[in-house]
């Protein structure tokens, strides 16, 4: 199984990364939606993708909606992780077309349960 | 340190009274649970608390140690897949069977703080409205108080809502409220909740459709495991089912029930029989005890009366010597058994030790509203193996204005910058910038300086951390986020401490951005 996160900071990514490897996952790392956009369309198959909210440039909700656009990503799992944390960022991340959302800080147990909610499973 | 007899008393009252276990080896982890409580009566140390348990001046010594020391660890659709069966196969087929009655009954016992009841109440409202317009019963047990407390009042903490609920369920029937989120009145009505103790007389026997008993029996004694699992069938429809947690297989499973597969794990449905069987009384099972010279089980019933007539057991000791004297005898001999190899006694002392240094740092009141939050995030669990410690490089990857440095020689030193500190704790206490005058600053951050120096020392001297960590400095961000700074100070202490692992760095550094 592979993983697509994007996120602008690195030591987000590392935890995430970290996790992910340690839960049995497959994780590339994309330091900004543009970045994300250019692995999803250069062809590469993601099981599930990872997004950061606040980044400079294009939004998380930006890069979701934008992946939602597109045919090939329609249905790829996202899950949402941020540190905004009201209902109405919640909704509006959902609205996007998010599947899940996990609000920082996070443990790894957290995102498997999540994981596992989406009927991802590592193996 | 718990005196090896405190240790004893309190494991034997606890496992016979509710089936908790504490295995020798853990009498760090007993204190340290015990410890709070201690100082709630204002006994001078734990052995003195256990003392004047022993001498009467506690009431109901029993439950206070029950609420102490439970087992609480639950969480929202735990396992995911027990809620799949339900809802793919279980609730249709059941639906289609109670047609003309249109009622449906369910039971989770050892419900804890209500995650599992109000799953099912969200299962029920979101994948069968229709069942909205039938006689819908949700009953839910636990014998903890203070979870039951919790549960009925719905409110859980951002970490409790992150595990396992669906986001969109989360946003559509919660509120927030405070730091925390409320479940809607509209799902907890829908849950009644009682106080039970399995290892104490059930309420009547009445059927119900499906009974939870999940992670709750799995460490018990085959004993009262075959025996809880009986009263369950009892409580049964011939057609209703049983979920045990995915990990749990007791012994005795298959003589009272039979397995139905789902599609992933699987569930129990009664085998025929068990309608004659009555519920043994306290009094037959002190008879049966007697008969089979049970020594050591009579001499626990009489230290802790499970349920059973406390007068009759002194009646019965008072009125023969014999018993008396083999009574006593076995005590002895058990508890000459459980004597822990030198090694372990080191670790459970240095380990009791830091649990000290923990539970007198967050009961030192600050402010209620941080005891308060503090509190909350103590009820978090966390798993062994979840750790991930940081190596050197975490040091590059953040820089800011407060510095958590020099960890050497088993010491941290902190410095916060004067207009981070005033942010940190107006944050942290949820009180307005103007409120917040120079000495509770600096009460404030000495209070944290504090906990990170216990924790330095901890770190050091535990054997699970391998990685040394020279700076890590935390990035204050926008100020927007500065809650979110505070908590990462905040957090891995607690965890640190209340899960005896070493420093809760992913969480540190992924409050960070």
């Amino acid at each position: 199984m592979h993983v697509l996160t994007v996120d602008d900071s690195r030591a987000s990514r590392l935890v995430i990364v970290r996790f992910l490897t340690d839960l049995g996952f497959q994780a590339t790392e994309a330091v900004d939606g543009t970045e994300g956009l250019r692995y999803l369309r250069g062809g590469r198959k993601f099981d599930v993708i990872l997004v950061d909210w606040e980044m400079p440039g294009m939004s998380g909700v930006e890069f979701i909606r934008a992946v939602r656009s597109d045919a090939a990503t329609i249905d790829t799992p996202i899950i949402m992780i941020s540190t905004l944390n009201s209902s109405d960022r919640l909704v509006e991340a959902l609205e996007a077309g998010a599947n899940e959302y996990i609000m920082k800080p996070f443990t790894k147990e957290i995102l498997a349960m999540k994981l596992d909610l989406l009927g991802v499973e590592s193996k | 340190m718990i005196s090896r007899a405190g240790f004893d008393y309190v494991r034997n009252l606890v496992a016979l009274r509710a089936g908790i276990r504490f295995e020798p080896g853990l009498e760090y982890l007993l204190e340290s649970r015990l410890l709070p409580l201690a100082r709630l009566y204002k006994a001078s140390s734990v052995n003195e608390f256990i003392r004047m348990m022993q001498n009467g001046a506690i009431r109901d010594p029993e439950q206070n140690l029950i609420e102490a020391l439970a087992d609480k660890e639950t969480s929202f659709f735990r396992d995911v897949r027990p809620f799949d069966g339900l809802r793919r196969s279980i609730l249709p087929e059941l639906i289609s069977k109670r047609g003309s009655k249109r009622k449906l009954s369910f039971w989770s016992l050892g419900c804890s703080t209500g995650q599992e009841p109000y799953s099912l109440a969200l299962l029920l409202r979101e994948y069968f409205p229709d069942l909205q317009t039938w006689e819908l019963e949700i009953l839910a047990s636990d014998v903890s108080g203070e979870a039951l407390h919790t549960a009925r009042a719905g409110l859980y903490n951002q970490i409790e809502v992150n595990r396992g609920l669906p986001a969109a369920l989360l946003v559509k029937h919660f509120q927030k409220d405070g730091l925390g989120w409320r479940l809607k009145e509209e799902i907890r009505r829908r849950v009644q909740f009682s106080q039970l103790n399995l290892f104490e007389s059930w309420p009547a026997p009445r059927k119900f459709d499906v009974i939870l008993l999940r992670n709750v029996i799995g460490h018990f004694a085959p004993e009262p495991q075959s025996e809880i699992l009986r009263k369950v069938r009892r409580r049964l429809e011939p057609d209703g089912l049983l979920f045990l947690g995915s990990k749990e297989a007791p012994p005795a499973i298959g003589e009272i029930f039979e397995e139905v597969k789902l599609d992933k794990g699987l569930c129990y449905r009664p085998q025929p029989g068990g309608e004659d069987e009555v519920e043994e009384s306290a009094e037959d099972r002190e008879r049966k005890l007697r008969e089979l010279g049970n020594w050591a089980q009579l001499a626990q019933l009489a230290i802790a009366p499970a349920g059973i007539d406390r007068e009759k057991v002194s009646a019965l000791l008072a009125a023969d010597e014999e018993i008396k004297g083999r009574l006593l005898d076995s005590l002895q001999r058990e508890l000459g058994e459980k004597k822990m190899s030198e090694k372990m006694a080191g670790e459970a002392m240095a380990q009791a030790r830091r649990e000290q240094l923990f539970a007198t740092a967050v009961t030192t009141p600050i402010t209620k509203a941080l005891n308060e939050s503090f509190q909350s995030m103590l009820s978090v669990g966390v798993e062994p193996g979840d750790l991930t410690v940081f190596d050197a490089d975490a040091q590059e990857l953040v820089s800011g204005s407060a510095k958590l440095s020099g960890i050497a020689a088993g010491r941290l030193s902190v410095r916060f910058r004067p207009d981070l500190a005033r942010d940190l704790t107006v944050e942290a206490l949820g009180l307005s910038p103007e409120d917040v005058a120079p000495e509770v600053v600096n009460d404030f951050i000495g209070q944290v300086v504090s906990l990170v120096s216990n924790l330095a020392n901890t770190s050091l001297s535990s054997a699970g951390l391998k990685c040394k960590l020279e700076a890590v400095e935390i990035t204050r961000g926008k100020r927007a986020k500065t809650a979110m700074t505070a908590k990462a100070v905040l957090l891995p202490l607690v965890f640190q401490y209340q899960s005896r692992h070493p420093i809760w760095l992913d969480i540190f550094i992924s409050a960070l951005e």
